[in-house]
């Protein structure tokens, strides 16, 4: 469930990919979306996060396949600040982390970093 | 939205939700009435009543009957049912929203601008939305309103 706001998340995502607002406009327009770099930088601003800045669904279609990820993961809902209890069991079996020593923990976090790095590159590739 | 602590619904009702969105944003979706101030949408498969059979619902009707487009044109009705449901307002804060509207079945709504999107939630996922909704004051219900989609089949 998605707990970044959208401006946060747009960010990310363009950054991730080595974006800048210009390319990103020409990005979309490969899926049939003409916006403007002004555009772009107005969705990422949290001020102007809004019923007046948020892309339209075509757009919001568009950045799902320009980023392949999923609508879902770009808009907030109203469940996402809700648990599951997938979440809640995985949180569960972290709780023992305090056996840990700090540099067996630092070697937890490194892997956990790791594989999330992993994961964003992959997704800049695509 | 404010945190909901201890509040947990299953990965079932997860996913239900996730993938309700993600066919709003990427599917063909079924256009119901456009009012002065909204478009009216169904996700996906639901029904319209375009088969052939009889109208399933025909045995189940209850209570006071009108279109999708006669209930969200009444702004006084609209104001009433959703008093206790901050649906609306942050539809028109953020942008987006979604809730849990229970008319003669249960819906999940998700609202994008000016279009409003609503699905039917499975039986056996009613009860922990309805609660998980409740929880954050995203839930409303009319125990005498039921909804016509175009004008054929009840939701």
């Amino acid at each position: 469930m998605s707990r970044v706001p959208f401006h946060q998340r747009i960010q990310e995502l363009r950054q991730a990919r080595g974006l800048s607002l210009r390319q990103m406009a020409e990005e979309l327009e490969k899926y049939g979306v003409k916006v403007s770099h002004n555009a772009i930088a107005k969705w990422e601003q949290p001020k102007m996060a809004g019923a007046t800045r948020l892309p339209s669904q075509e757009i919001i279609a568009a950045l799902c396949k320009l980023f392949n990820v999923k609508p879902s993961f770009l808009v907030e809902e109203m469940f996402s600040n809700v648990r599951s209890k997938s979440d809640s069991d995985r949180i569960a079996k972290l709780l023992d982390v305090e056996l840990l020593t700090e540099e067996e923990f630092a070697a937890l976090l490194n892997v956990k970093d790791l594989f999330i790095k992993s994961r964003k590159q992959k997704a800049g590739e695509k | 939205m404010n945190e909901i602590v201890g509040t947990t619904i299953s990965k079932q009702a997860s996913d239900f939700v996730r993938d309700t969105v993600d066919r709003i944003y990427l599917d063909e979706n079924y256009h119901c009435c456009t009012t002065d101030e909204f478009e009216i949408w169904h996700v996906g498969s639901c029904c319209v009543g375009t088969c052939d059979q009889p109208c399933c619902a025909n045995d189940d009707r209850q209570g006071q009957v009108m279109t999708c487009h006669e209930f969200w044109s009444r702004k006084p009705l609209v104001a009433q049912h959703m008093k206790n449901n901050d649906f609306l307002h942050n539809l028109r804060k953020k942008g987006t929203a979604s809730c849990v509207m229970q008319v003669r079945k249960t819906h999940i709504l998700w609202g994008h601008g000016n279009r409003i999107y609503n699905k039917q939630i499975p039986d056996h996922l009613v009860d922990e939305l309805v609660l998980a909704a409740k929880a954050q004051n995203l839930f409303s219900k009319s125990p005498v309103l039921g909804l016509y989609i175009n004008e054929k089949m009840l939701a």
